[in-house]
């Protein structure tokens, strides 16, 4: 309840070109128009994601399944959930039994090695390997 | 299984944490004592001693154009011991086999499985356009 006090005490609001955040009656920001979108713009980004790390339980969930299922598209680009759900798709057990191998796609690897040749030479008579 | 890069180099590839101009080299595998694992397997550790047959020098002249890794041929001196079924590519350098990446599984190769006689064995790379490995 106190942190939502502490929310509805701030207050937005605009007085002709420019956006104030005013909080207990004092101006904490006094933007001009352009600076207050692009404020706005960067706090939604890092809302989402602070959210992202807020659900992260549930992301690393999914992203599991879409990684598991080979999808070729995925709901997070963080690098700590995208491995931990890396690890999922491939030892939850969970996922293991309910996508078998056999449906598990994952993502294709397009590597090719190469097939070489082995070649075998008879041993070296005990008389010449001096001379080899 | 088949010729694959194993899963721990591939994702070492988007780190940069394996580098192939390091001392790189192959070893000779017996699946009876041991069957590498591309999805397990990262380092050298994880492939029992027994099971290592036999092991090259530094590959020689390596290229890495346009994503293929390709090196000289290369010739494993007098080798002895039991039959082996693949050959593993991986990185010497580190000063410890629970550090050494393992890079390549290969199982796929005219003359695998190969008994050694104790004469000499020469790996032919690919000549073709994905010579040992092609990214």
């Amino acid at each position: 309840m106190e942190l939502l006090a502490q929310q509805q005490a701030v207050r937005v609001r605009h007085e002709g070109t420019r956006v104030l955040v005013i909080k207990d009656g004092r101006a904490l920001l006094d933007l001009p128009w352009q600076a207050a979108l692009d404020l706005s713009k960067a706090l939604h980004a890092q809302g989402k994601r602070a959210e992202e790390i807020d659900r992260a339980k549930a992301i690393i969930a999914d992203q599991a399944i879409i990684t598991r299922l080979g999808l070729r598209f995925g709901i997070t680009s963080h690098p700590l959930l995208l491995r931990e759900a890396g690890k999922d798709a491939a030892w939850d057990s969970k996922l293991r039994r309910y996508i078998p191998a056999a449906k598990a796609m994952g993502i294709a690897s397009q590597t090719i090695v190469g097939a070489p040749q082995l070649i075998q030479y008879p041993p070296v008579p005990a008389a010449q390997e001096g001379i080899r | 299984m088949a010729n694959a890069l194993f899963d721990s180099y591939r994702s070492q590839c988007l780190t940069a944490d394996v580098d192939l101009d390091d001392s790189i080299v192959l070893v000779c595998v017996d699946h009876a004592d041991d069957t590498p694992n591309v999805a397990s397997d990262d380092f050298l550790d994880d492939i029992a001693g027994a099971a290592r047959v036999a092991t090259s020098g530094a590959f020689a002249s390596k290229t890495f154009t346009a994503g293929v890794f390709d090196a000289a041929d290369v010739t494993l001196t007098s080798v002895t011991g039991d039959p082996f079924e693949s050959l593993v590519i991986y990185n010497n350098t580190p000063g410890t086999e629970a550090t050494k990446d393992l890079i390549a599984f290969i199982d796929t190769a005219t003359g695998l499985p190969t008994t050694p006689n104790g004469g000499d064995i020469t790996v032919q790379w690919d000549n073709g356009a994905n010579r040992i490995f092609k990214l």
